[in-house]
């Protein structure tokens, strides 16, 4: 007790007393005048963050103008941002509402990390989705060109008796040079997928092609050009790639995907906090 | 025994180098590619000020043939859906150096350009106001300099970047390829000398070169040889010397001064090759220039751009004028300054090259986006209305690879053809020792590999024993157009100081015959699908009749129960004096098939305007192959002090 006498006599006490008297008289007058005003402040890191942006963005520091134009704008947002929670459209206004929810859907978002899969996660990714890596179906032919413009009238059964000499023959791989007529494309095409068949024989042989049994010849086959025989070797549809050499590109994606799901049942966690009425 | 051993290690060592050359391609398994080597996006401004906004992304989507959604301001259109029938194989755009990719920056409000002028009136959003702008950044423009804010040399450079980053991450090597290009937009008094540039490596330079830089084709050559020592290899490629007011092809420098070995050598390291046609006009030649040339009125486009309807110069205007001086320099300087190869372009500045006549989209954004705009003749751009622009022209490369290499080195080389914008395959050899049965021959374009030249080459020098050169030429048809009517070769050459050309008929379709010394009297009979008309014509001797018309006006359709799907012939110069520097290149026309303007008038269900032809002979022009005689065969060497005056 006597201790506590003899701080209140110690005039460093009097002195410190007074001083904080003073200094909450002051504060109060100094809110009394400014009572209208609120303190807007755009610190160093933040114009540093300004500047750096600028700069990522336009490859070059902003000249003072610049500068002091951002600034200038940021001090301008900050103003209307106050004024706007003040008038409470935070609570009234739908794109202000929408903006807050997705900015706690992104929050969100970059709280959660994926686990990484087990290989048993991955395979049977790989054999939930194999269906997705499936190359697009390819055809390798071998065609045949009987010219319309040469042969006219005879064209269909000139086609029609050398189909015949050529299911004889029956080498799909023979020299057929002495069959048919000139013609600037090839006869062999190799593994070509439906746009590139059509690309050069346009869309009505593509569409007949991709349709023709493999290992035989068919014809005649018509294209803008005139009349064809086409031997299908082969009808390609089923290149599934090799789990092993996909298995990086199905870690990504399952990943990405348990990303989703976590971020999904995140927000039913945040859902199940509370009651929802519908009044219909 | 220590012999022995060098000479298997030697032979070992011929081994290696015989299987690494056997992996290299030969030139006879080269393919041929389709692209677009002319095209505008939003980036560009008067595409941006036509309402464009369609980005750089968009137009390389849209070559690759998938589907786009039309985007632009005051379109008819805006939100439609367009996709071309068939993809193109390679594609790069070009948008015009100055202010490249800036206007967009103006709608961006984080960007310096948010508070300029420009900003402003683009930001109301309205055609007008955009019209306004355009008006604003050419009043600055005429005084060479850059509005406010647009001269901001990082910014320029940063645009250019994104540019090169874009065309970067759209090249599948094999599957599609781009190159990195701009367009150098040299047009004093609206004479157009405009010139696009194509690097070949994915790294292209740092900056771009505008005609605020120079508007001399000289300084820009400057430009192309300072990035070719920095290691970007590159080549400019002229275009629409239809309306240069007779300043593309001239015979002399852009100052007037007479053309030096040193300047033609310069102008032909550069400028590889020349635009044929594209969508204002074609630049082959003009009917004044080839009265006997009765498919050289096609697809015209002779007012001066911007001009107000002044019609410029048909002298020195056009490719076939200008190939032919160029053999005339060769022989009285020793170098020729016009020594092209042949390209087509799109010049749309909508970011869609729609080459396809029955699937044409419009050009320059809010004048002719919808059919109804472009049949209007409401809007007119450059001056002319948009019912005189045609569709895009396609450019055809015989290349080893589609890679950036493939391309780059097939027009350089300039093994590459233009078309109307369809699919033609062409072959054009030339050499001495080709035979007429070669044509049956499995191995026919190995053969003429190796006996001759390709497209774009010289012919060797001239075999003792050949009298005249020998030509072979095969064109197949696009399978989705028209078939073939016939097959020319065009010949240049230099006589007694001037120059000459003939057209000669080398393959037709149908069966038949040219017109006997009298000239042939023939009956055209036609329809507009309701009405039959009967005309009677006269055929000039000599000459082919016309493989007739089968297109259906009113449902914009036609048949192939004419022409041929595919033309070849092995043709010898009947003409040919060895002692004369001649130019060959080949045209290939189609049977008539609906103009685009055709199509739209059916699906407005109205008639075609006036004066616009409704079907069109779609065609493609090879690159020529030079014939330069031999110091020995030249009879007396002559001197052309006024060259430079003398038209054929």
């Amino acid at each position: 007790m006597n201790k506590i006498k003899s701080i209140l006599k110690e005039p460093v006490f009097h002195f410190l007393l007074i001083g904080s008297l003073l200094f909450v008289t002051y504060q109060s007058f100094n809110n009394y005048l400014n009572r209208d005003k609120h303190v807007i402040v755009v610190n160093n890191d933040e114009i540093q963050m300004l500047e750096q942006s600028w700069e990522m963005r336009w490859n070059r520091p902003p000249t003072a103008q610049e500068r002091e134009g951002m600034i200038n704008g940021e001090v301008r947002e900050k103003v209307l941002y106050r004024t706007a929670i003040e008038m409470g459209l935070d609570k009234q206004d739908r794109v202000t509402r929408r903006r807050l929810a997705q900015q706690v859907e992104l929050l969100g978002a970059g709280m959660i990390q994926s686990p990484q899969p087990s290989e048993a996660d991955l395979v049977k990714y790989y054999e939930d989705h194999k269906e997705e890596f499936r190359n697009p179906e390819t055809v390798t032919i071998t065609q045949i060109f009987f010219d319309p413009d040469k042969r006219g009238d005879a064209t269909l059964d000139d086609a029609n008796a050398a189909l015949n000499s050529l299911n004889l023959q029956n080498d799909p791989n023979g020299n057929f040079s002495a069959i048919g007529d000139a013609f600037m494309l090839p006869k062999y095409f190799p593994n070509k997928t439906e746009m590139e068949i059509r690309r050069q024989f346009g869309t009505g042989f593509t569409k007949s092609v991709f349709e023709l049994e493999a290992g035989k010849w068919h014809g005649p086959v018509l294209s803008g050009y005139g009349t064809h025989l086409v031997f299908v070797h082969n009808h390609e549809i089923n290149e599934l790639p090799d789990y092993t050499m996909v298995r990086d590109f199905l870690r990504d994606e399952w990943m990405a995907q348990k990303k989703t799901e976590l971020e999904e049942q995140y927000i039913e966690g945040l859902m199940a906090r509370y009651v929802v009425v519908i009044e219909n | 025994m220590k012999n022995r051993q060098s000479i298997s290690l030697l032979i070992l060592l011929l081994l290696s180098i015989g299987i690494s050359y056997g992996q290299e391609k030969n030139p006879w398994d080269r393919d041929v590619f389709f692209g677009e080597q002319h095209l505008h996006t939003q980036d560009s401004p008067d595409a941006f000020s036509m309402g464009v906004r369609n980005s750089q992304d968009d137009a390389y989507n849209f070559l690759k043939g998938k589907p786009i959604v039309k985007k632009g301001l005051g379109y008819e259109e805006e939100g439609v859906t367009v996709q071309k029938k068939t993809p193109y194989d390679w594609g790069a755009t070009t948008d015009h150096a100055l202010w490249l990719g800036l206007l967009p920056l103006t709608l961006d409000p984080d960007s310096p350009l948010a508070k300029t002028e420009v900003a402003k009136l683009i930001s109301q959003g309205t055609p007008e106001a955009l019209d306004k702008a355009f008006g604003y950044i050419m009043g600055y423009a005429q005084k060479g300099q850059s509005p406010p804010g647009m001269d901001d040399m990082s910014l320029q450079k940063s645009a250019w970047e994104k540019q090169k980053e874009i065309t970067n991450k759209h090249y599948e090597p094999g599957k599609f390829t781009t190159l990195i290009a701009f367009e150098w937009t040299s047009i004093p008094q609206g004479q157009n000398l405009h010139r696009n540039v194509f690097f070949r490596d994915s790294e292209g330079p740092d900056e771009v070169f505008s005609q605020f830089d120079s508007d001399r084709p000289e300084d820009l050559w400057t430009y192309l040889e300072m990035q070719r020592k920095m290691g970007h290899d590159v080549f400019a490629i002229p275009h629409n010397g239809n309306v240069s007011n007779s300043m593309m092809y001239a015979p002399w420098t852009s100052n007037m001064g007479e053309i030096t070995p040193g300047w033609a050598k310069r102008r032909q390291l550069n400028e590889v090759a020349t635009e044929i046609i594209q969508t204002k006009g074609q630049s082959e030649t003009h009917p004044a220039l080839s009265p006997n040339d009765e498919f050289a009125d096609f697809e015209m486009f002779k007012h001066l751009l911007g001009t107000g309807g002044q019609t410029g110069q048909v002298d020195n205007s056009y490719v076939r004028q200008g190939l032919i001086r160029g053999v005339g320099f060769q022989e009285a300087i020793g170098a020729n300054p016009f020594k092209y190869g042949i390209v087509s372009g799109a010049d749309a500045h909508t970011a869609f090259s729609d080459n396809e006549e029955f699937n044409y989209t419009g050009v320059h954004g809010v004048n002719d986006d919808s059919p109804a705009r472009r049949l209007s003749g409401a809007a007119q751009t450059a001056g002319e209305s948009a019912i005189l622009f045609g569709t895009p022209g396609t450019t055809a490369v015989w290349a080893d690879e589609n890679t950036r290499e493939g391309i780059f080195d097939g027009i350089k080389r300039k093994e590459s053809y233009g078309t109307s914008g369809t699919f033609i395959r062409l072959r054009f050899f030339g050499g001495w020792d080709y035979t007429s049965d070669m044509l049956d021959d499995e191995d026919m374009i190995k053969q003429a590999y190796q006996k001759g030249v390709p497209m774009g080459g010289d012919l060797p020098a001239m075999s003792t024993t050949a009298k005249a050169p020998t030509f072979v030429v095969w064109a197949l048809k696009d399978p989705e157009s028209g078939n073939l009517d016939r097959v020319q070769i065009v010949k240049g050459w230099y006589a007694a100081g001037y120059g000459w050309e003939k057209v000669y008929d080398v393959a037709w379709s149908d069966d038949r015959k040219p017109a006997s010394a009298k000239g042939e009297k023939i009956k055209i009979v036609s329809t507009d699908g309701v009405n039959v008309s009967t005309n009677y014509h006269t055929i000039p001797a000599g000459k082919l009749p016309p493989v007739g018309n089968t297109v259906d006006v009113k449902n914009a359709t036609y048949t192939n129960t004419i022409g041929d799907s595919q033309l070849s012939a092995v043709w010898t110069d009947p003409d040919f004096d060895p002692s004369q520097h001649a130019v060959y290149y080949v045209r290939v026309i189609e049977i008539p098939t609906p103009r685009w303007s055709t199509y739209d008038a059916k699906e407005l269900g109205i008639e075609i305007p006036e004066g616009i032809p409704a079907s069109i002979q779609e065609r493609a022009w090879s690159s020529p192959i030079w014939y330069t005689p031999t110091p020995d065969k030249i009879k007396k060497a002559v001197f052309y002090p006024g060259l430079y005056k003398r038209i054929h």
